[in-house]
């Protein structure tokens, strides 16, 4: 009885710590690669405002009618109440927003992927939106449903860069030789990559449908692997001042540790002015987030934008 | 609740566990351990893996190996564990690999293990089955544990709705203070290209007192925020509390602490900013320490005004009094001629505090000196003050339809949604 239980207790012991093991070996990894100026990071800067200014007003609305950005987003039947707040809110500023749903869901339109594992879903995702789409969109935005984007400042963003690079941007995370684009804060791809990618879809041996043997690795690692073979590495997008445009938090989050890490200039630590995504929010907080973006203005602060782009057709909450 | 009790449950166990487990640590490597130990999965792991197999077991090769079972079909123990000690393995994903390192071998004591092992061997398969069981639970138990230490805690507080328009906000919502001034820079320009010439001519032209309700165990949890962030577009702020604290600063109005005691606060508050401050402001306005107010907004809708005329603003409720009543959730704003005239009416005895429902009670009092209670609406007929959150505004349903806002508004709701916001309330 004794032995029993002693050995019981080993193995409790050895499960504990095993699993702490695992924790910090995880934890190591995700703590070095979410380092904001880690220089082993590719990074893309947005354009500079002055540089836009000159180019001529005829030119500007030319160029910012030729971005088109398709987005695509990924949903689970269990993640309905976002889904529907996403819909009614930020993908409306997408040239064009397919939901992707792993089954088949009555309640909204969808796109039925017929799985429920992530990476499957994507692909399949990206092959369809790259088949039916590739003439008419150069730009592909990949989102959570817990993730809120703002278009009109990807757009920004993407101002200067040429779609038909291998572009694949976002809030890059290292983990160990492999740098990658983190699906919480949004994946883009410019139609090259796109090109690239899908042409590497059919080949097993660089983008297989199931990596990983023992543990399961995330869709966007996959992802990322995958776009290596074809010479596509990830850039992490920042502002002129250095700081994420991509982020995997939420404002409120960002708010809270700034306050307590940077007391003395709260708003300026936080974030970027021309933030493009924040993520981790409830459905209320996408409404929230919509009326502090497009609607609430302070009176008499006047901004000179360098670009307009125009709100959809037919939105109430723009 | 229930979730918390079973967190601090798994909690203790696991804490338990950890301070009993150094005494348990096997004394003897049980041999039909190395089979079932999963590999690391990833070269990191690996390589962390190879270099303290081969500093846990330096004298592997010299060591007399235990002698093999009778039938042979385990390994023995000491050869599984040092075995990478050896010459080194190709690592491959499907095979596993053992990490004994990783569990304490050090411990391993050569010369007892085989009258151990005789023993044992009988109760070996026993024993196998209970040290599985207990690795997963001690794998469950420990995920568990880390979870709730490493784990992102999401405090998303549930906004309750109370049926009631006279109910409060708790004022224990939890919230740890922070340390520390801090500075929102909300007078910083921020933005390089911003053109803010007509905000700060209407600063000029506009003058808004600002006084805000909060107490002594709220200055550092409520307080503390609104003077960092939106206070700082007030021309002139004070902060009023039952007790005066001369570091924050917040001005003592000497009451007790309390809803009842709201309304002699406002009253003894609004005799405080008449008696000294009344010719530094056109405006008076009162907030309490969870409202948000855009001052800029404010001053639009004020600078069509004069501050000469007895007339109050803030979110018009119908009932109760003639002409309405301003909501004391969303804050109202008096002219400087409606502030003299509240003041002097308690004075005359013209009102007194009938009740101690602040709101209501101020809006009867309003009614007896001929303040005029003004509309507060934009261009396009949308309200301006809120008495809720946000999001309770602005996503439609969310306030069922028997919840008595809808009845109290004095003004039909407009369809789409708002434009112009002042003033939030109940902010978290």
């Amino acid at each position: 009885m004794l032995s029993e239980s002693s050995s019981f207790l080993k193995g409790v012991m050895l499960g504990s710590i095993f699993c702490a093991l695992i924790t910090m070996l995880g934890h190591i990894k995700i703590g070095h690669g979410n380092r904001m100026h880690d220089h082993e990071h590719h990074h893309l800067q947005a354009p500079n405002k002055e540089d836009i200014l000159k180019i001529s007003e005829d030119e500007r609305m030319e160029l910012s009618k030729s971005f088109q950005v398709y987005c695509i987003i990924l949903v689970k039947p269990k993640d309905v109440s976002l889904w529907a707040a996403v819909k009614e809110t930020w993908t409306k500023h997408c040239d064009k927003a397919e939901f992707f749903s792993s089954e088949n869901v009555k309640v909204f339109e969808s796109i039925n992927m017929e799985t429920n594992d992530m990476w499957l879903m994507m692909r399949k995702a990206y092959k369809y939106a790259f088949d039916k789409y590739r003439d008419q969109y150069n730009w592909f935005f990949l989102a959570r449903p817990t993730t809120f984007a703002i278009i009109e400042n990807l757009k920004y963003f993407l101002l200067k860069k040429d779609p038909s690079q291998p572009f694949y941007l976002g809030h890059t995370v290292k983990s160990g030789d492999l740098e990658y684009v983190s699906v919480e804060g949004g994946i883009v791809l410019s139609i090259e990559s796109m090109k690239r990618l899908n042409s590497l879809l059919s080949v097993p041996e660089k983008c297989p449908e199931q990596g990983g043997m023992i543990w399961k690795i995330s869709e966007d690692k996959q992802l990322a692997v995958c776009l290596k073979y074809a010479g596509v590495f990830a850039e992490n997008a920042e502002d002129s001042e250095g700081k994420d445009v991509f982020n995997t938090k939420s404002v409120g989050l960002f708010i809270k540790e700034a306050m307590t890490n940077q007391p003395n200039q709260v708003v300026e630590g936080c974030c970027s002015d021309m933030a493009v995504t924040f993520n981790g929010l409830t459905p209320n907080q996408m409404h929230v987030m919509m009326y502090g973006v497009y609607r609430l203005r302070a009176f008499g602060h006047i901004f000179n934008d360098a670009l307009v782009f125009l709100p959809p057709n037919g939105s109430d909450n723009d | 609740m229930g979730l918390a009790i079973h967190r601090a449950a798994i909690l203790l166990t696991c804490s338990l566990l950890l301070v009993v487990g150094p005494s348990l640590l096997p004394s003897r490597a049980p041999p039909f351990l190395a089979p079932c130990l999963p590999s690391g999965g990833d070269s990191e792991a690996r390589a962390a893996h190879g270099w303290t197999t081969q500093r846990s077991c330096p004298a592997g090769p010299s060591r007399p190996r235990a002698d093999p079972r009778p039938g042979g079909t385990r390994s023995p123990g000491v050869g599984t564990f040092c075995r990478s000690s050896g010459p080194p393995r190709r690592p491959s994903a499907s095979e596993p690999e053992p990490s004994a390192s990783a569990w304490g071998l050090p411990r391993f004591s050569p010369g007892s293990s085989e009258i151990h092992f005789r023993e044992m061997a009988s109760k070996s398969w026993l024993n196998f089955l209970t040290f599985l069981c207990g690795s997963a639970i001690g794998f469950v138990l420990c995920s568990q544990l880390l979870s709730i230490l490493l784990g992102e805690q999401k405090d998303i507080q549930p906004n309750i709705l109370h049926n009631d328009p006279h109910a409060r906000h708790s004022d224990d919502n939890g919230q740890s203070p922070l340390e520390g001034q801090m500075n929102f820079d909300a007078d910083v320009s921020q933005h390089k290209d911003e053109n803010t010439d007509i905000a700060e001519y209407l600063y000029q032209k506009v003058k808004i007192l600002c006084w805000v309700m909060t107490g002594p165990q709220n200055l550092e949890k409520k307080a503390k925020h609104v003077k960092a962030t939106w206070a700082q577009r007030c021309n002139k702020v004070l902060f009023m509390s039952s007790e005066e604290n001369k570091d924050f600063p917040a001005v003592g109005l000497k009451t007790r602490e309390g809803r009842d005691q709201l309304y002699w606060k406002t009253i003894k508050a609004f005799q405080y900013v008449h008696e000294h401050y009344l010719e530094d402001a056109d405006w008076f306005m009162k907030a309490d320490d969870d409202t948000y107010v855009i001052l800029d907004n404010l001053r639009w809708l004020l600078s069509k005004y004069n501050p000469e005329e007895p007339i109050y603003f803030g979110r018009r409720f119908k009932p109760y009094v003639k002409q309405g009543y301003m909501s004391g959730g969303a804050g109202y704003v008096l002219s400087k001629e409606a502030l003299k005239r509240f003041v002097n009416a308690f004075k005359t005895d013209e009102c007194t505090h009938s009740s101690s429902i602040e709101d209501l009670a101020l809006g009867r009092c309003m009614e007896i000196i001929n303040v005029e209670a003004g509309d507060s609406r934009d261009t396009t007929g949308k309200e301006t003050f809120h008495p809720f959150v946000p999001e309770h505004h602005l996503i439609k349903g969310y306030l069922p339809k028997t919840f008595w806002y809808w009845n109290y508004n004095y003004y039909p709701p407009v369809e789409v949604s708002l434009e112009f916001l002042l003033l939030y309330k109940y902010l978290d």
